[in-house]
């Protein structure tokens, strides 16, 4: 079998994406391993691998004696048909097996556009997509099971999933792993295994769990049986610092889109953005201290040789060692290594520490006002002002960079056409004070995404804009934008894409059919804009008889039953919707490292300390 | 400033690593300098790069006993210090067979080499491998040998270009593994008067002949195996692919 696919390598566009075989790569004997996992990413080989939480639980399974992990990614269209054609299943780059022969097939649920590539990836294994199916088939098929973002609400996928885990999975893939072990040895049924996996804090099994609905679509009731618990918490490591940490990381032969080393510095952001899901789930702030840090990133330098490293969190700026953190980094490995953040972004950094971040290149910076009034950023909680921004630009082209960055989003909560307008003027003017320190080489780049409200969030009850209206406010600021000079441009997103996102973010388990069904269509990688067929899909919701909108640009009540209301991360709905009332009057909420906390409930429910306080703004840099 | 001290390697690339591009050899090439330790200089400017000069690009899929690199180092070493280094952390594929200390203005690698000899490894169907003997293949491979025209046509920037390959064919040479796996050996030209590519010559065999792999078994520089031998026990040994390692 091994053999079988070396064939099929040389018909196929980047055979490295298949052959496996990087440095680090963990190639483990089949047979003695007690449990097998199959870790799978839904999207193609350059994306999946830049993925920092799927390596983590490769190495922290494989560091297991008993365990063993594999990876998958989404083969690309030429390796499907090929694997068609010479009808081989779907395999494990280290071992070449089928993911039909592992215990555990696990998905990472990084965004809604890759669930019909999940299917892909079972069906083309010959595994049965449906949970009841592999149920029906005894202990045959491996159990399928999601992590990651979309686990909070992985409603539309509950057909087809086993269970999901929802938080941090370090620690809990190791009890589930030790729970399907002991299943395996005693000869447990599925039934039974599943039984005992509801132990597990973080496991949520959809099918322990009845969901009736009103006739107006909307959900009446979900109902635990066979004894669930009615919420189930999110999973989380208190302590990042004693948390697992692999010494070694994959080093890729092919370039792929994170190709670098990186570091998790802190988990969390409290800033408190109300658009942001990730902000909101992945609570409370958990730092790493800057001497773990050094001493970590030392050892995996070593091990990978890499000549980027880069540190990682959602808002690393907000760790509150990074300033001394970086200078020491920067003094210890530029310029052989170079150092970066996820995103330079000036609103929490000094253009002196840019500048040496990027070892003195000066390529470019980001600033993200995210709306374009100050009305609209309160009303969002991304509290910069005009000026401020204004300020940044200032600073940044002053300071010799020549390529600014600004980072928009169109169809937010109580959006009119003013706030269009502003996003027009603030651009304009900070296109214009590049003009006026470098001419004609001033870049602006303005990058407009359109709002997708997510569940756990103050918006999860707001309507989303529909297609035609985002269609229209982008060719209002096409036009608008257009006429200020060729150094400033505009790129935006598909409304239909967005669109679709929205449904399966906010999307019931009756979104299962309509997954299932577009798969049969033919669609795949929905999230590349130039695979993305909504023809297909549109076709896909007529044949289920379900209305995208319903899902999307329908405001909720207060009282409705949201499809994710028995699954928590942490924050409570009531603090959620105080949020979402006090967005509907433009009152900002402070970030709890900055002042007190503003109750949200996470760290009360887990039992955590509340977050370390900031310290000084790096380099005095203004909060935002 | 150190005193630069400049090194040929030879290495071979095989199983996983075949697949990687000039550029992705470079990268990987990089990331194992900087995990052995060794001393090895930089560029300047922003993001330094290892000072090496590779010889010519090896085209992908294709396996290769004798590649080359030039590596710059800021102290002397003994080669066998900078094998056993770098073997010690390259990834699975790459494996460093010889080492030589280069003298003042050693001409580059690209001027070096005018020759390189491949190895075909086909696989003749079970029923078809009786009939292709010894002499059916002689007669087969002369036949080829005495054609005055090869005729490929060549893309260029989206132009086509028809190409004679018979002047870039120099040499050739056969044998049986056993009956059904053949070994054809071909020495081609590199260098500005022209070169072909192995995969050029593929369509000229018989159909028959499944090509299980092409390996670049030499290179050339004036009639003589350019410098430094393999001095690694290492020797391809097996023509499955099976990606694990194929050297002893
Ligand atoms: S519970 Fe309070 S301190 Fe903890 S994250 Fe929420 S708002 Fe911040």
């Amino acid at each position: 079998m091994y053999n079988a696919y070396e064939e099929l390598f040389d018909r196929v566009k980047k055979p490295g994406r298949y052959t496996g075989g990087e440095l680090n790569a963990v190639v483990k004997d089949w047979h003695k391993a007690k449990v097998r996992v199959a870790l799978a990413f839904p999207d193609l080989y350059e994306v999946g691998l830049s993925h920092l939480g799927l390596r983590l639980l490769y190495y922290r399974i494989n560091d297991q004696k008993e365990f063993l992990a594999e990876r998958v990614y989404a083969p690309a269209e030429d390796m499907e048909a090929e694997l068609r054609s010479a009808d081989l299943p779907l395999f494990s780059l280290e071992t070449r097996h089928s993911l039909a022969a592992f215990d555990l097939l696990g998905f990472s649920l990084q965004y809604e556009l890759s669930y019909v590539n999940i299917l892909n990836m079972m069906a083309l294994a010959g595994i049965p997509l449906r949970r009841a199916e592999r149920d029906g088939a005894g202990m045959g098929f491996p159990l399928v099971a999601g992590g990651g973002p979309g686990s909070f609400n992985p409603e539309p996928l509950a057909d087809f999933f086993d269970f999901f885990l929802l938080g941090d999975g370090e620690d809990a893939i190791l009890e589930i792993l030790t729970i399907m072990a002991a299943g395996k040895e005693k000869g447990k049924s599925r039934a039974e295994l599943k039984k005992d996996l509801q132990t597990v804090a973080g496991v949520y099994l959809p099918e322990f769990y009845r969901v009736e609905y009103l006739p107006s679509g909307a959900v009446a009731a979900v109902t635990p049986v066979n004894g669930a618990p009615p919420v189930v918490h999110k999973r989380v490591i208190p302590d990042l610092n004693r948390a697992y940490l692999p010494k070694k990381d994959l080093v890729p032969w092919l370039e792929i889109v994170h190709d670098r080393l990186a570091l998790e510095i802190m988990r969390g952001c409290t800033r408190g953005c109300r658009f942001c899901q990730a902000g909101m789930v992945y609570r409370p702030v958990r730092e790493r201290t800057g001497k773990l840090i050094e001493e970590h990133l030392a050892e995996l330098l070593k091990n990978t040789g890499y000549e980027e490293l880069s540190l990682t969190s959602l808002s690393s700026a907000d760790h509150s060692e990074i300033t001394e953190l970086a200078g020491r980094l920067v003094a210890c490995y530029t310029p052989e290594v170079s150092i970066s953040l996820p995103s330079l972004r000036l609103d929490a950094f000094s253009p002196e520490l840019a500048a040496r971040l990027q070892g003195g290149k000066k390529s470019t910076l980001t600033v993200a006002p995210e709306a374009g009034t100050d009305r609209l950023r309160r009303v969002i909680n991304k509290n910069l002002t005009e000026e401020e921004i204004i300020a940044m630009a200032r600073t940044a082209f002053g300071g010799g960079w020549q390529r600014l960055k600004l980072y928009f989003m169109i169809g937010l909560p109580t959006e009119e056409q003013e706030d269009l307008d502003g996003l027009v003027t603030l651009a304009r003017r900070v296109y214009e004070i590049g003009r006026e320190f470098h001419g004609s080489r001033a870049r602006v780049t303005v990058s407009v995404a359109n709002f997708v409200p997510k569940a756990h969030t103050p918006f999860q009850w707001r309507p989303q804009a529909g297609i035609e209206e985002i269609r229209e406010k982008q060719s209002f600021l096409r036009r608008r934008l257009a006429g200020a000079g060729r150094g400033l441009t505009f790129s935006w997103h598909e409304a239909e894409l967005s669109f679709l996102e929205g449904v399966f973010a906010r999307g019931d388990r009756r979104l299962s059919a309509v997954l299932a069904e577009a798969f049969r269509l033919g669609c795949r990688f929905d999230a590349w804009a130039d695979k993305f067929r909504w023809d297909l899909w549109q076709a896909a919701f007529a044949a289920t008889g379900l209305d995208p909108a319903f899902y999307t640009t329908r405001p909720r009540p207060r009282e409705e039953v949201l499809p994710w209301s028995h699954l928590s991360a942490g924050v409570s709905p009531e603090f959620l919707w105080e949020e979402n009332c006090r967005a509907e009057k433009g009152i900002p909420t402070p970030d709890c490292r900055d002042h007190y906390c503003t109750g949200c409930g996470v760290c009360t429910v887990f039992d955590l300390p509340f977050p370390p306080a900031k310290k000084a703004k790096a380099g005095g840099g203004k909060d935002a | 400033m150190h005193k630069m001290h400049k090194y040929r390697l030879r290495y071979a690339k095989y199983g996983p690593a075949r697949f990687a591009s000039h550029l992705d050899l470079g990268r990987a090439l990089g990331r194992s300098l900087r995990r052995s330790g060794l001393q090895v200089a930089y560029s300047q400017g922003f993001h330094p790069l290892p000072k090496m000069a590779f010889g010519p690009p090896l085209p992908v899929g294709v396996e290769s006993e004798a590649e080359f690199v030039d590596i710059t180092f800021t102290g002397e070493l003994a080669d066998e210090e900078i094998s056993r280094r770098l073997n010690a952390v390259l990834p699975t594929g790459l494996v460093v067979t010889g080492v030589l200390k280069l003298p003042p203005k050693t001409p580059s690698l690209m001027s070096l080499i005018d020759r390189f000899t491949y190895i075909f490894f086909f696989v003749i169907s079970p029923e078809d491998a009786g009939e292709w003997d010894k002499e059916k293949t002689a007669a087969f491979l002369a036949a080829l040998w005495q054609k005055e025209e090869l005729p490929v046509v060549r893309k260029k920037q989206g132009r086509e270009r028809r190409v004679n390959l018979r002047p870039f064919w120099y040499d050739y040479n056969f044998s049986f593994i056993e009956q059904g796996l053949l070994q054809v050996v071909v020495d081609v030209a590199y260098g500005p008067q022209g070169t072909l590519r192995p995969d050029e010559l593929l369509p000229f065999f018989p159909s028959g002949w499944r090509l299980q792999k092409v390996v670049r078994g030499q290179a050339w520089s004036g009639g003589e195996p350019v410098l430094p031998v393999a001095v690694h026990r290492g020797r391809l040994r097996s023509i499955e692919r099976n990606g694990q390692g194929i050297f002893d």
